[in-house]
């Protein structure tokens, strides 16, 4: 993941668009490559910087690892860009090749727009910003042409970038940390996933990006709602408190929404007295509080019943659909059921 | 010296000057980065002589020479505080050369008042630090003075009571006047040092102190102190019941000790450009602020905009690297 204080220091270098449009088949209308960066002054840098660090910060971003399988030229361009001694032209030449990439695997549902390569570099280190951008209705693109060289006008910036209120949707960042190949700081961040997403439209921007997620999204589940578990049974010592948060819980990894934000978890359903320590836990026990999509294969049978423990240690567990049966009150939990069997261990 | 040697002299110094400017230069910044790592507040400025003045000063001064005169560069250091003084000396002394500090209140005695300031001869770089100013040539004489000491001696040196010879000449009543407003100020100077280690009993001031000299270890911008203890009585409930101390040394410090760089950073944009940073970036409690933005965005958000502009709060975590998003 790239740190906070990366971001801190992050400092942009370069920049450059290109035009993609959807990739039809028929001869359709192709990528516009430019052929310059794009001049921006000292203030739309600043600006820039300051929304990427909104983005990559926030808790909707998330950490990636180049994939060791994909057919995504991104990751080799990245790698060889991003050691030391590429000039502006290769910057160029690198940029194109990611827009033509992006040309290439663009079509059906994905929407057109453009992509913006940020050359960039952050407490000593070299890295790379790669961003989707789509085209606002009646935003002008102003692409300059003079003596055979293209460039996209700082307005582009403007108009696509830095309004207040636009929302970068699809983003990604590559920090270089040493010479080794594994060594970088990656982050991506992608807003657009809707609950209606085919799984490869859901992964269309890490698999264009040649990433996958840090952490396979069914692991981070899993450990999310164990470490959860594992606090709640631990530090929650009010029964009442530690029901509403059992079920909590089970709501957020039933619900239809397609990512858990544990860090949105805490602040709306945690008290807020040990708001603080149960984040703390989190991370003491490597979860992490950003964004990542939910996966709950290796947690269905857990997901089937609900655990109600007493002050005493007495456990009661109700099957899927069944909660109703149990009452929890002030000084008693009541199981409205007849006993079947009793058993031990 | 003689009207040749002077003359000499001048021509010398024209032609060796620049180089001196460049020395002074990068004792300048040298001092402030050590100055800045004490967490401590000072004016540092360093200039090499004027042509005129190094002529005026040989004339007056007639048991040096040009290669002996000993401030060809000056270099002055003004703090708030009497008690910043030693720790600057030991600091400066790790990082430089220079003969024993001149106390000029010992010189005065226990009777008399008047200019104060700890002069420092032959501020050299230590070989090899600075190749290009080797210490046989290259030093500089260093003032290191309070505020208060600053306003005597500034006033004082276009007057006929620079020095005190020149005070003895006074006539009597004149001379007593003159002693009286030294001691004025020796002791608005001495009293000003020991207000500030008697904290008041308000809510946010040992914090604010603590706050204040990690932060003039990044920045020496002044803040607002009464937005800073505006600002740390809202957050201070974020704490849970803990001492200001203890807010410091289990949250604050540590944060401090692990981000330093990248706060460092923040601080020292090339082009010293802020238009658009918050108002609260340059307020110590920034680092505050920095701290639980870290630990607990939502709850700092949430205290935050019950007085303050969230777009404010939001400036300052996008120049820490952080998002409220």
């Amino acid at each position: 993941m790239l740190t906070n204080d990366m971001l801190a220091m992050m400092a942009v270098r370069s920049v450059i668009f290109h035009d993609v449009p959807n990739q039809r088949g028929d001869g359709g209308p192709t990528v516009v490559l430019a052929t310059e960066v794009t001049q921006i002054d000292g203030r739309r840098r600043k600006l820039l910087q300051d929304k990427l660090k909104r983005v990559l910060a926030s808790r909707h971003a998330f950490g990636i690892m180049f994939a060791a399988e994909t057919t995504s030229p991104v990751p080799d361009a990245i790698r060889e860009f991003t050691t030391a001694g590429h000039g502006a032209s290769a910057f160029v030449d690198m940029s194109q090749g990611l827009a033509r990439h992006l040309h290439q695997v663009q079509h059906g549902a994905v929407s057109p727009g453009l992509l913006c390569v940020i050359d960039f570099v952050a407490g000593g280190h070299r890295g790379l910003v790669l961003m989707k951008l789509e085209r606002e209705e009646g935003a002008q693109l102003e692409l300059q042409r003079q003596g055979g060289q293209t460039h996209f006008e700082m307005s582009v910036l403007d108009n696509l970038v830095l309004t207040d209120g636009t929302r970068l949707f699809k983003t990604a960042a590559f920090l270089r940390t040493s010479e080794k190949d594994g060594d970088f700081q990656m982050a991506a961040c992608d807003n657009q996933r809707r609950t209606t997403d085919t799984i490869e439209m859901a992964r269309f921007w890490t698999s264009y990006l040649g990433c996958v997620i840090e952490e396979e999204p069914r692991v981070a589940t899993a450990k999310f709602f164990s470490v959860a578990i594992e606090y709640i049974n631990t530090f929650v010592t009010d029964p009442g408190q530690k029901t509403v948060l059992y079920e909590s819980l089970h709501s957020e990894l039933h619900s239809n929404a397609p990512d858990i934000t544990p860090r949105n978890f805490v602040r709306d359903y945690v008290p807020n007295d040990i708001q603080e320590h149960f984040r703390e836990y989190l991370q003491e026990k490597h979860v992490s509080l950003n964004t990542f999509p939910k996966d709950t294969e290796n947690i269905k049978g857990a997901l089937k019943r609900l655990t109600y423990v007493s002050n005493e240690g007495v456990r009661v567990v109700a099957p899927e659909g069944k909660e109703g049966l149990i009452e929890v009150g002030e000084e008693n939990i009541r199981v409205n059921d007849r006993l079947l069997r009793v058993g031990q261990g | 010296m003689t009207v040749a040697e002077i003359e000499e002299a001048r021509k010398r110094w024209i032609a060796e000057r620049p180089s001196f400017v460049s020395f002074g230069g990068r004792v300048e910044n040298d001092l402030k980065a050590i100055i800045r790592a004490q967490g401590i507040l000072a004016e540092v400025s360093a200039r090499a002589k004027e042509v005129h003045s190094l002529v005026k000063k040989l004339l007056a001064k007639t048991k040096h020479t040009y290669d002996s005169l000993p401030d060809k560069v000056g270099v002055r250091i003004v703090v708030r505080y009497r008690a910043d003084i030693p720790i600057l000396l030991k600091a400066i002394e790790d990082n430089f050369a220079f003969n024993a500090p001149q106390d000029k209140s010992s010189k005065l005695g226990n009777d008399r008042v008047g200019y104060l300031s700890v002069h420092v001869d032959r501020l050299r770089y230590r070989r090899p630090a600075a190749k290009e100013f080797p210490p046989k040539r290259f030093f500089a004489e260093l003032q290191l003075r309070t505020l208060a000491q600053h306003l005597w001696a500034e006033v004082s040196h276009d007057a006929f009571y620079k020095n005190n010879e020149m005070i003895q000449a006074l006539p009597k009543d004149l001379r007593r006047r003159v002693n009286l407003m030294a001691g004025l100020v020796e002791v608005a100077d001495r009293e000003i040092d020991r207000m500030n280690s008697e904290l008041p009993n308000i809510p946010g001031a040992h914090l604010f102190k603590g706050l204040e000299s990690l932060y003039y270890r990044l920045t020496a911008v002044k803040p607002n102190i009464e937005l800073s203890l505006e600002v740390i009585e809202l957050l201070l409930p974020l704490f849970r019941g803990e001492s200001e101390e203890e807010i410091m040394q289990r949250h604050v410090s540590p944060t401090f000790a692990a981000h330093e760089a990248a706060l460092r950073h923040v601080y020292s944009d090339p082009d010293g450009d802020y238009s658009d940073a918050s108002a609260f970036l340059f307020q110590p409690e920034a680092l505050l602020l920095y701290d639980r933005l870290q630990n607990d965005p939502d709850g700092t958000l949430a205290v935050w905009n019950r007085k303050f502009p969230p777009k404010e709060l939001e400036r300052v975590a996008i120049a820490f690297g952080l998002s409220l998003d």
